[in-house]
């Protein structure tokens, strides 16, 4: 059941089943742990649903209508909790033939959403010196990627230009130079 | 290639991990990963709630990087407020129409490796933030949500939701997380990893749910929900009849829309699909069989059939009890049970014209309707 829709009992019936179930899954020792506490749960939830089951029974097979006892065991005194059984059986049974009959198709999801530039990629360019190198890169194309970052996200107040040059070996470095010493 | 995009940064890496080994042994792993995180607060009108909501914040164990407050062309005094409080008020240009949107508004501003998605009406407990952060120690995790209590218990509709959610985050999510499969990440307080996020498109609004929307989008690309039943926070629920048919018309709306919309991609989901296919299937079965089945079996053949509505008293009783009694609230607990019947005929009432509306008139819901 989530908040918001309406439960006829199939749900609650499967989220039962599947705490029931949880010791025999195979998982670490920190989730097991915690699975202890669920099972009981669900053991104490399962014996409260068959109490009251037999409960309202009695109460309603003493007391119908006109002094006459009624059934509410379902047809042919099938007990409702067969009843639920099937139905969720039935329920899950469609949703796994669909998956073998339609197979997967993955949703479409909407255009990415470009990213800013991560906190933690930012250039600390040293406050006592006139230049230093904030890349090297194997391309021209990557450096002046990461230049044009550079310059919007952290030399944005002018005093530092970026300069891309090429170095003597095969790699592009991406300087940034105080104005003053470029002046 | 960049050689410092590939050097440095592992380097920094290595040094990173050096330091997250360190802290993990000192046990502020946690703070290491709350100091990457952003907080996105999408509001329009919130100016009574908001305070609390940028207060409960700031007062974290591991209080975020950076909090944004998305004044979605607000006509009070919601962005005045949030800035006073020392937070980031961002505007879009004009009303983005929907949570979604004003979230994914901000998105894009978001420089770190984590967000938070938080509602303007929410506060958290002060190790909220500390607590969910940890399951990103695992990189297949790209979204995980809290425990949900409403702050306010006081009418019949916030001690039925009141109710509800201890059901449903004691027992049902619980089971959930064990089998990887949360069916929701709540929108009202989740963490998610930036690039992910950013690379599904942020929250979307062709839904009305935009979080089962992102939920499902995240399970369908193989990423792992997690639910952290620790981190627990305080929305304001609905108080009167006419708040909660908002919210539970958005809500129904978008349980289908989601459904519609995901199906195809939730069947190589394992778990889910059963879990989809069962709610549902509730969903279209319950509503007419409660509002219409069970009175008619009452009327014509015999009153017992009343019983009907409060059968499952037990199996909803012993989960919220049991949550109410770890939160210390068993007194609240029991005055409320009651309560809980009247909202599931409400949610019976609105699902039911949603599945109408949405499958049968073909009339989707398009307008996002604040409520709570």
């Amino acid at each position: 059941m989530t908040a918001g829709v309406p439960g006829l009992g199939l749900s609650g019936l499967f989220a039962l089943l599947s705490a029931l179930v949880l010791p025999a899954l195979p998982r670490g020792s920190r989730r097991r742990r915690q699975v202890v506490p669920l099972f009981v749960l669900a053991l104490v939830i399962t014996a409260a649903v068959l109490g009251s089951w037999e409960l309202i029974s009695a109460l309603v097979g003493t007391a119908g209508r006109d002094g006459k006892a009624v059934s509410i065991s379902g047809q042919a005194g099938v007990p409702i909790l067969v009843i639920s059984l099937t139905l969720m059986c039935a329920v899950i049974g469609v949703a796994e033939t669909l998956h073998l009959v339609v197979g997967l198709t993955p949703t479409p999801t909407p255009e990415a959403i470009p990213t800013a530039c991560r906190r933690r990629d930012r250039v600390r360019l040293p406050q006592h010196r006139q230049w230093a190198i904030v890349a090297r890169c194997d391309d021209l194309d990557a450096a002046v990627q990461r230049a044009t970052q550079v310059r919007a996200m952290d030399v944005s107040d002018g005093r530092w230009r970026v300069v891309v040059a090429a170095t003597g070996s095969s790699e592009v470095a991406v300087y940034a130079r105080r104005v003053s010493a470029v002046a | 290639m960049e050689k410092t995009e590939k050097a440095r940064p592992c380097a920094r890496r290595d040094r990173r991990d050096g330091a997250r080994e360190h802290r993990r042994s000192s046990g502020s792993l946690r703070a290491v990963l709350a100091d990457e995180l952003t907080v996105i607060v999408p509001a329009y009108n919130e100016a009574d709630s908001i305070t609390d909501t940028v207060k409960s914040l700031l007062s974290q164990t591991t209080p975020p990087y950076r909090i944004i407050v998305v004044d979605d062309c607000s006509t009070d005094d919601t962005a005045d407020i949030a800035s006073d409080l020392g937070v980031e008020v961002v505007t879009p240009p004009t009303n983005t129409g929907s949570k979604a949107g004003a979230q994914t508004f901000a998105l894009r501003q978001v420089e770190t490796d984590y967000v938070m998605a938080i509602d303007a009406d929410t506060t958290l407990e002060t190790n909220a933030i500390e607590l969910l952060a940890e399951v990103f120690d695992d990189p297949t995790v790209a979204a995980a949500s809290g425990f949900v209590v409403p702050r306010h218990v006081h009418t019949v509709w916030e001690r039925g939701r009141y109710v509800e959610y201890l059901y449903s985050f004691s027992f049902h999510k619980r089971v959930q997380d064990h089998y990887d499969k949360p069916l929701i990440s709540s929108g009202c307080f989740s963490i998610y990893r930036t690039d992910v996020l950013c690379e599904i498109g942020g929250w979307s609004n062709r839904t009305m749910a935009e979080d089962m929307d992102l939920t499902w989008s995240l399970y369908e690309r193989g990423w792992r929900v997690r639910f952290v039943p620790e981190a627990v926070c305080y929305p304001i629920e609905p108080h009167s009849l006419a708040f909660l048919s908002k919210q539970l018309r958005r809500w129904s709306h978008g349980f289908v829309q989601n459904v519609r919309l995901h199906w195809r991609g939730l069947l190589g989901q394992r778990y889910l699909r059963s879990v989809v296919a069962i709610g549902f299937f509730d969903a279209i079965v319950a509503p007419p069989l409660t509002l219409i089945g069970l009175p008619l079996l009452a009327w014509l053949v015999n009153p017992w059939f009343l019983l009907g509505y409060v059968i499952d008293l037990p199996v909803v009783a012993i989960p919220v009890l049991v949550g109410a009694r770890r939160r210390g609230e068993v007194r609240t607990a029991m005055v409320s049970l009651v309560s809980y019947f009247p909202l599931r005929l409400a949610n019976c009432w609105f699902m039911l014209r949603a599945v109408v509306t949405e499958l049968v008139l073909r009339r989707p819901l398009l307008v996002y309707e604040k409520g709570h």
